[in-house]
Formats: structure tokens, sequence, C-alpha cells
């Protein structure tokens, strides 16, 4: 009875979700084990010369140059977004709210859009360029625009955000009671900074960077409208063998690669929020 | 007193712990009646179990001579407030107390004097329009008395009624409840683990512990004639000083031998306590025979009462015991202060496990 | 002491603030051009509307609203009742790790991953795409976002006001229809808005899986078909309204998520 109940509710929503995600899902895996058809199509005969061709120069060049600008991104939403997020953890709850609300705002706009006020703003004309120039800093328009700069840029807009929330949520636990405690045994600010509280917000560190990073390497809007298609990114050649290629297997297992890197980190993210909870637990008994 | 609930055999488990073990209880017309424990006792799901939300593994609940043990909890004429009062947060005080009698299909004019006479027993009728959100605690809980009561219940159940109030509003809803109870003429079953709670305000108490009756009683029996250590220890404070039955009276060893009201149903040999209430204590100034010398190790002003440990030669733990702050000799007891005790045999029980 | 510490907190407060111009200039900056009038879209030359006035006359932008007007409208209708159920299945008794695992997958997989194994999957059981299999791939991920979203109404829901209202005489439906329904509804209806926006403004997975039928090409497809070809003052309007329209629904589902306020309560 109890049972039967709850799988006419739970049923539905799971078996939607297993059909529309997990089998197609499993499939882009099995597909990357196969031959790419003469005309664009899947030859069912088992290879593992897809894999082997990410390994290629040309290809891991992609890898490399994907884990540089997404880790850069990180880097970049890390060390603007902590102070900014250590600043709102330190107000009152009204106030909190307010300015948490201003962080998540842009977020709940059209992403294009959103990359698109950057193609406005990076423009040979654009503000950015008309300052400097007004401003007798530069002659010439700065190349602002279709390069890494202006990937990092965009991608560093739309998802800093989410890297400010993470650390939020993070450094807002921690209450001023530690912090007050070392400083009355006589630690420096600094001190109390690096032994006390970015300790302790490392779970909330480690879970930004995760999401910057994953979101950032799989993007492929970014890279295509700020970037200019010169260099190209992990989402962009999933993109191409797909679209323009028609090769499906090789993108499949460049997918492959994607998500299996994903969930690496995302344990990885895991395990240092476990032990960090653990030892909290011993901590407190 | 005729019965209108019966509890038989009822056995409950959930895996392999008894929650319920072959209970049995009556509780007559227009009682009430309180289920006491502490909490994991049995005593919430046994009050599921009559509401309808759990089904005995055995035993049957019959209700003014139905057996009911097999009837749905929206078919019985029995209404539980529940411990958070549940009320329906969108709907407004009147709402929560109109929607049991829609169930029962009743609409327009009855309905609407119905819910007015319902919320004026409970004095709240100048906030039938409010939303429980902008309700005090005693408010909501009143609401939620209005809202079982409207459908006048053979039985009421309250799960721990009070347990959300502040000490002050206890007191107050207890009488209170007492008031309603006779007023209305329902049977009302509490749930508590608030001994004070029963004993202020139930006809008999069924003292439970693991899943099984203790001891059921009126709180008076349940205060003065406690039938075992478990009981005695959990209503009110008790001191215990263990020693053999002898023909005379309870042999304690180092202390003498002494009398009790309940001797002649120990048989002569065994192994037993002689348990005494604090109050029972008496102080003297000088010796007297029967009387045991005892030193003040500790005290405690309550504003009526203090509350005295009293040490005694060769024992380890205390004698307590609590004179009231009237007693001339109060003024004059301090702490180190060597003084006598005794206690009439007429309020001394023996009890063994 | 005190100094240093009133010194710190300025510096976090001056840093927070440039966070914000760097969140909201460009956003700004976007907006004010749309009012642009002369051709150029970066210059500022005075005051007009005449771009939203062309905007008005674009067939294609229009169709492409309507699309995914209908697209967003439709995925939201199947993603609000099958996530909603999800959600109170799930509340009635704590789920397993993999179910939850399950449940939040759909909204961390890249969407470019979601878009080539959908298309690859359509492609396999020969659907035909168009606007019909945008919506399934839509709804994979909505039903995810609205299940969560109805799940935080639940956790503020004391569950012994189901058993009060079966207690009080009710069946399990009418329980569902006068209790359990009315209490979670600005859940519900929260969930829905953010599943419509969500679906409203998806491009990659629409862009795959859509198909070359024009009754598929959604709003971001047509916007995102624009702004390749670099800065246009007509795309600055378009804009503008796309992002008036979704901060104008995020007000509304702040409103409604928000807790009933307590005022008169007293302790």
């Amino acid at each position: 009875m109890v049972l039967s109940r709850r799988i006419v509710l739970t049923g539905p929503g799971i078996a939607w979700i297993v059909a529309l995600l997990v089998i197609p899902c499993l499939l882009i895996l099995g597909n990357s084990f196969f031959e790419r058809g003469v005309y664009g199509g899947i030859d069912y005969i088992f290879t593992l010369e897809n894999y082997a061709r990410a390994a290629d120069p040309l290809y891991a060049a992609v890898f490399w140059n994907s884990a540089q600008v997404a880790g850069i991104t990180t880097l970049i939403s890390l060390l603007v977004g902590y102070p900014a997020a250590y600043c709102i953890a330190q107000m009152n709850p009204r106030r909190q709210l307010a300015c948490l609300i201003l962080v998540m705002l842009p977020l709940w706009s059209n992403y294009l859009i959103r990359t698109y006020a950057w193609m406005v703003m990076l423009n040979n004309e654009g503000l950015i360029n008309r300052v400097l120039i007004g401003a007798g800093l530069i002659d010439a328009p700065l190349p602002l625009l279709y390069n890494d700069f202006a990937i990092i840029i965009g991608l560093t807009y739309g998802y800093m955000p989410f890297m400010i929330l993470a650390l939020f949520s993070s450094i807002s636990k921690l209450g001023p009671d530690l912090r007050e405690a070392s400083t009355d045994l006589g630690a420096s600010a600094f001190t109390t900074f690096r032994r006390v509280t970015l300790p302790l917000t490392l779970p909330g560190i480690a879970a930004g960077s995760v999401f910057v990073f994953v979101l950032s390497v799989g993007n492929f809007v970014t890279p295509d409208l700020l970037g200019g298609g010169k260099r190209t990114m992990l989402g962009n050649l999933i993109y191409d063998q797909f679209l323009t290629a028609r090769d499906w297997p090789f993108g499949s297992a460049i997918a492959a690669i994607v998500v299996f890197i994903m969930m690496a980190l995302l344990t990885a993210q895991a395990i240092i929020v476990n032990r960090r909870s653990r030892e909290d637990g011993e901590a407190g008994q | 007193m005729s019965a209108l609930l019966e509890v038989a055999g009822v056995s409950k488990s959930f895996g392999p712990v008894k929650a319920v073990d072959n209970i049995d209880l009556t509780i007559g017309a227009n009682e009430f009646f309180a289920l006491l424990g502490p909490s994991g006792c049995g005593k919430t799901t046994l009050l599921r179990m009559i509401a309808g939300f759990e089904m005995p593994d055995q035993g049957r609940i019959i209700l003014a001579g139905q057996d009911i043990t097999g009837v749905k909890a929206n078919k019985r004429p029995i209404n539980l407030m529940f411990q958070s009062y549940a009320l329906f947060p969108h709907m407004t005080v009147a709402g929560n107390v109109a929607y049991g009698l829609e169930m029962e299909g009743m609409r327009g004019a009855e309905l609407d004097r119905r819910v007015a006479e319902a919320l004026d027993l409970v004095q709240l009728s100048p906030l039938a329009k409010r939303k429980p959100a902008q309700l005090s605690g005693g408010q909501k809980q009143r609401v939620a008395l209005a809202r079982a009561l409207v459908k006048r219940p053979q039985l009421l159940l309250l799960d721990e009624p009070l347990g959300a109030l502040d000490k002050k509003l206890r007191e107050q809803m207890q009488i209170e409840l007492k008031r309603l109870q006779q007023e209305t003429g329902i049977a009302f079953l509490v749930v508590t683990h608030d001994q004070e709670e029963a004993l202020t305000m139930a006809d008999r108490i069924a003292l439970l512990k693991a899943g099984r009756v203790a001891q059921l009683d009126a709180p008076r029996a349940l205060y003065e004639r406690p039938s075992s250590r478990f009981v005695a220890d959990f209503i009110g404070q008790m001191n215990f000083l263990a020693g053999e039955v002898t023909a005379a009276g309870l042999e304690i060893p180092g202390l003498g031998c002494f009398g009790a009201v309940n001797l002649a149903d120990h048989a002569i040999g065994t192994r037993a306590e002689l348990a005494i209430r604090p109050e029972r204590v008496e102080l003297l100034d000088g010796a007297v025979s029967g009387a045991i010398a005892a030193h003040v190790s500790g005290l405690a002003y309550l504003g009526q009462d203090l509350i005295l440990h009293l040490s005694i030669a060769g024992r380890a733990q205390p004698l307590v015991a609590r004179v009231p702050a009237a007693n001339p000799l109060s003024t004059r007891l301090r702490q180190g202060l060597d003084l006598w005790c005794r206690w009439p045999a007429e309020h001394s029980l023996v009890l063994s496990e | 002491m005190m100094f240093r510490a009133m010194t710190i907190r300025r510096w976090l407060s001056a840093h927070l603030a440039l966070v914000y111009v760097f969140l909201y200039a460009p956003i700004l900056v976007l907006v004010a051009l749309s009012f642009n009038k002369a051709g150029l879209p970066t210059v500022w030359t005075g005051f007009s509307v005449e771009w939203y006035g062309k905007l008005l006359a674009n067939q294609k932008i229009l169709s492409a609203v309507g699309n995914s007007l209908f697209i967003a409208a439709v995925a939201t209708a199947i993603s609000v009742v099958i996530g909603t159920l999800l959600a109170m299945g799930l509340e009635e008794r704590r789920p397993r790790v993999a179910t939850e695992a399950l449940i939040s997958a759909p909204m961390i997989i890249p969407d470019i991953v979601m878009a080539i194994s959908l298309l690859s999957f359509y492609s396999l059981i020969k659907l035909t795409l168009g606007a019909h299999s945008v919506i399934l791939s839509h709804t994979a991920f909505m039903i995810s976002f609205v299940c969560v979203v109805v799940r935080t109404r639940f956790k503020h829901f004391d569950r012994s006001i189901i058993e009060a209202s079966i207690d009080l005489g009710a069946s399990e439906i009418t329980t569902f229809r006068r209790v359990t329904l009315p209490v979670i509804a600005p859940g519900v209806i929260a969930a829905a808005l953010l599943g419509f926006t969500l679906s409203f403004d998806e491009f990659i997975i629409a862009y795959f899986t859509a198909g070359p039928s024009s009754s598929s090409i959604t709003f971001p497809m047509q916007i995102y078909a624009m702004i390749r070809f670099g800065v246009t003052p007509d795309v600055n309007a378009v804009a503008t309204i796309v992002l008036l329209v979704s901060f104008f629904l995020i007000f509304l589902s702040q409103r409604l998520t928000r807790e009933e306020p307590a005022q008169g309560a007293k302790p």
C-alpha cells in the first residue's frame, strides 16, 4: 500500500529522467567505442581509436587550452569572490539578503544576452576602449575582443556569482566566535584568517572552484562569441564534431572524457567536504 | 463506570523493537485518563493506534462496544489534538475549526453556529479571522483544541498538549483542560511525559514502561502507594534504603529495623527496599528513640521548601529531606549542622524490584 | 587594533562595490544603448525608442518568441505535474542516495553533453526533430529543478497537518486538494516560473535538438543567430526587453516563495 503509493508518485519522474538523461548518456558512452560511418553515421564496430585520437597533440592542445582558461577563470573568481563573500558574510541579515540577491540577479537573465553585453563592452568602439582613449592612456583601441582574455572575462562574469554563493554559505556558517577567540588568544587579523577562517572555509572553496571549473570547461557559447572561435575549447570541439565534422563517435568520446573529469572533480570535492565534516564531528564530541 | 474504550491485548512492534507489548486498558465515559511515561515507553504508539494512524499487530480496540481495530482514522468518532497542533497554515482560525464539520457535509448556518460555539468554548471568538501564523503558542493550542472538540468526538486524544507552552501558561491550561473536559463531558485521553501534568489533570493514570503498564491508578494512589521501585522513582522523589524483610519490619544494616504499611505483602527473608518520600522525613534537634544521627551535607532553598541532603554514617547515598520554609527549624538549618531524623512507619513502603 | 579592523572592513566594502560594478556595468550599458538614436550600436548620440519599433516589425523575432513561449508553456506544464509528484514522493520517506544523485544529475551535467546525448538518442529511436523534441529535452532537466523548488517548500511543511486532516474525517484526495496543495502552492508556482524561465532562456540543448523546421527556432536561437555577426542596435533592444522580463519574473517568484509574514504574533 505504502510502496505502491510511493511508486505512483515518484515513478513517472524517475522514469522520465532515466529515459531522457541516463539512457542518452549511456548511449554517448557506447557510441564513443564505435567507428564513424562513411556518411557521418555510426558503424557498430568496436574501436578504441576515438580515445587514442583524443591524445593526439592537436586535440591534447584543446584540452590543455580549456583547462588553462577554466583554471584562470576559477582562480580569478576565487580571488575576487572570496573578499566579496567575506564582506557580505559580515553584514546584518537584512543587508546580507539584499547583497546576495544583487549577486544572483544577473544569473537569472539570459546567458546569451549577458555574453552579448561583453561584446558591447569590449568592442573596438566599446565603452572600455572609449574611456581609455578619452583619458589619453592609449591612442588606438586595444584588441579586447575575440581572444582568451575576452573568454576569461565572459566566463568569470557568468560564473563568479556561483563562487560567491558557495563561499558565502561556507563563511557565514563560521560566525564571529572563532575569529574573536583567535584574536583573544593573541593572533593578528592575518594569522586569524590564515589559521582559522581559511581552513574552515575550505569546503566552500572546493565547492565553488569545482563548480566554476566544470561549468567553464563545458561552455561553448562564450568561446564561440567572445573568443571569435580562434582557439577552440572542449565545448566547441564537441559542437564541431556533432554539427560540422559529423564525427559523432569522436565527439562522444570527448564528451565522455569531459564528464569523467567532471565526476572526478566532484568526487574529490565531496571527499574534502566529508573529511572536513567528519573532523568537525569528532572535535565536537 | 461504563467502559467507553477498551484496549484488549494490543501489541505493536517496529522491526525488532516492541513498542507496545500486550496492553489492556479500559477508559470510562466522561473520564480524564492519562498515559504517562518516559520517552520511548510506547505511549505515543498506543495513542496513534487508538487514533487509527497505526495498526496493532495483535489485539483489538473497542469503542462503545464496537470493534474499531480495522476502521480508518477518518471514519473513527475519535479526534486527536496533535503535539505540534498541526493547524492548517492557509486557513483562518474559523476555517480550521470548520474543516472537520465540513467533512461531515455540514454547511451554512448550522456550521457557523457550531464553529462560533466551539470558539466561544475556548474563548477565541475575537480571533476567528486570524491565520495561525498570527497567533501565540497558547492561542494555537486553543484552536487545535476547538478544532478537535467541535466534532463532538466520543473520545478526544491529546498528544503532549502542553509540551510547547511555557511554565505559567502550562499551569493555567491544566486547569482549563480539566474545565473543558467536565463541561463537554467528552472522555479525554492525554499522553504526557510530565508527571505533574498527569497528576493535576487525570482521574486515572496508566504509567507505561517499555511498552507495558507499570501501574494503573488514581493520582493519589500512584503517588502514595507506588507498586514498584520504577513507579516510585518516576513519580516524584523517593529515598530508597535496601534491607531484608523480617517479621518486625525491614532490617536495614547499620540503621535498624523499620516498620512499613505494606510489610505484610512481602515474604520474610526477601531482599527489599524501604521507600520514604522526602517530605515525610522529620528533622529533630535532639536524639529520641528511633531517630538517626545525620549531618547536613547540602542545602537548597526553593522558596516555599528547603531541600536537604543528609549524610548518615556508613552510607554513600545521602538521605533527601524536604522541609517547608515555614517550619521553625528551617531558619537554623545550614550546611554542616548535625541533627537527627526519623520517618513514620505509616508513610513508609516496602518495595521490591 | 580597532583602527586596523575598520580599515580592513572599508577595503572589503570598496572591493564588494567594484564587484557589483563588474556585474552590472555591462547590463546598464546595454540597456542605455538600446535607447540610442543613431545607427551606431556603441556610441551615444541621443535618446530614441526607434529600435523597439523596428523590433515589433521583425517577423523572425516575433515568431521565435512565439515558438519559445509555446515550448516553455508545454514543457512547464509537464514538468510541474511530474516534478511535484516526485517531490511529494521523495518527501514522504527519506530517499536513497542513488535516487538523490539521479535527480540532481540533470542540474550538473554540462548542457553540451546533454545536448549531444539527446540528439544521439533521438536519432537512434528515429524521432523526427521539431518543437516536440525540444519540449521533451527541456523537461529532462526542468523536472529536477521543479522537484528541488517544491521540496524546499515541503521542508517547512508540518507533516502532521495531513494526519490532522484525515483525523478530522477527510479522505486522502480531499486532504491533497484542501490541505497539501494549497500549502505547497507557492512553491509549485515558483517552480513553474523557474521552469518557464529556464526553458525560455535555454539555448544549447534547443539548438541541437530543434531540427531544421522553422517552427522550432526558439528565441535564444534567433538571438544567437543575430549576435554571431556582432553588435547591432536592434539586439540591444531585444536584450533590454529580455532583461526586464526576466527581472520581473524573479521579483514575482521571490514574492511568492517568501515566508508568510507572522505579524501580530505574540510569544
